[in-house]
């Protein structure tokens, strides 16, 4: 099971480490890397997702989403950080790294997402340099690429 | 800092013409500023195509409206009472977003339901922090994820 998305920087960072400016929405998307098909993520849905009662308990939900969502640097998996906890969940939960999900961000390139990256940067949390480098790796087309690079090439001039 | 569009540039990103935007914006379907005699958008007011999980939830909010129109106090009440209980969480890191909501819902119920139903980004980005949980019945809300499983599979 993968965090992937704005909330997988939780899995580098508690809550106390983060700058304020880097909010999140109150969503978690989770990628079942072993499934064969939906029916794990239907089932994350309809237990824990939007307008459930842990959503109402917690103030926050898991989606269910596929792989191919979310655009990745090469290597991301070799990257990923891994919890070992035994409290609330029967699998390790892991998440993505914090230079891979800004290269992910980067790619997409919506407003809330240069803002995430961008209040990282500010608070010396993400190496713009790796930033860069994790962004000339990412799985996508050639545009999503550059538009991408083009987004990133700003932050190292903050 | 939202991005400002011309009409030239919302044409564009729609695929119709810039008359069509004007039109848009003359007859209150799109919002906009003037920036002197000329009409400015914002991106994220721009209706767009949605991903598969952003028309889920879109789905599932429309089945919540209906519980909206048919008791607003009740539904609106539950909805005040989550974003109470969330903004007190000391893990709460959505308040930009939870805040939002709280005004959205002091504007009332048509705005309300202008942001359950709306195509837009923001509208997209409002919903994926929805205060709407414990709304509908346990089993009425899976009801409404099996028919969204089942009209996805068939698409």
């Amino acid at each position: 099971m993968l965090v992937i998305g704005s909330q997988s920087i939780l899995g580098t960072y508690d809550e106390d480490g983060l700058p304020s400016a880097a909010t999140v929405s109150i969503e978690a998307d989770l990628v079942f890397l072993g499934a064969r098909d939906r029916r794990p993520s239907d089932q994350v849905n309809v237990l824990i997702g939007e307008g459930s009662d842990f959503h109402a308990t917690h103030g926050v939900y898991a989606e269910g989403v596929e792989r191919g969502v979310a655009i990745l640097p090469r290597g991301w998996r070799r990257r990923v950080v891994t919890w070992h906890r035994t409290d609330s969940l029967p699998a390790s939960p892991r998440f993505l790294e914090r230079h891979d999900l800004a290269a992910s961000k980067l790619a997409r390139g919506e407003e809330k997402d240069l803002r995430f990256v961008g209040a990282l940067v500010d608070a010396g949390l993400l190496d713009p340099a790796v930033v860069a480098a994790r962004v000339e790796t990412l799985e996508a087309a050639a545009g999503v690429v550059a538009a991408a690079r083009a987004r990133a090439a700003a932050f190292r001039t903050r | 800092m939202d991005e400002l569009l011309t009409t030239g540039q919302v044409a564009a990103r729609l695929g119709c013409t810039r008359q069509h935007v004007v039109d848009l914006c003359e007859r209150g379907d799109l919002p906009f500023v003037k920036v002197g005699t000329h009409r400015r958008i914002r991106a994220r007011d721009l209706p767009r195509t949605l991903t598969d999980d952003q028309r889920r939830s879109l789905w599932y909010h429309h089945a919540v409206a209906g519980a909206l129109v048919a008791d607003p106090a009740e539904v609106l009440g539950r909805a005040r009472d989550n974003l109470e209980s969330w903004l007190a969480k000391p893990s709460n890191r959505a308040t930009p977003w939870l805040e939002e909501w709280q005004r959205i819902l002091d504007e009332g119920v048509e705005s309300v339901l202008d942001v359950m139903t709306s195509p837009t980004q923001r509208a997209a980005d409002l919903r994926q922090s929805t205060p709407f949980a414990g709304v509908l019945a346990r089993d009425e809300r899976e009801r409404v994820l099996q028919q969204w499983t089942d009209l996805r599979r068939s698409a």
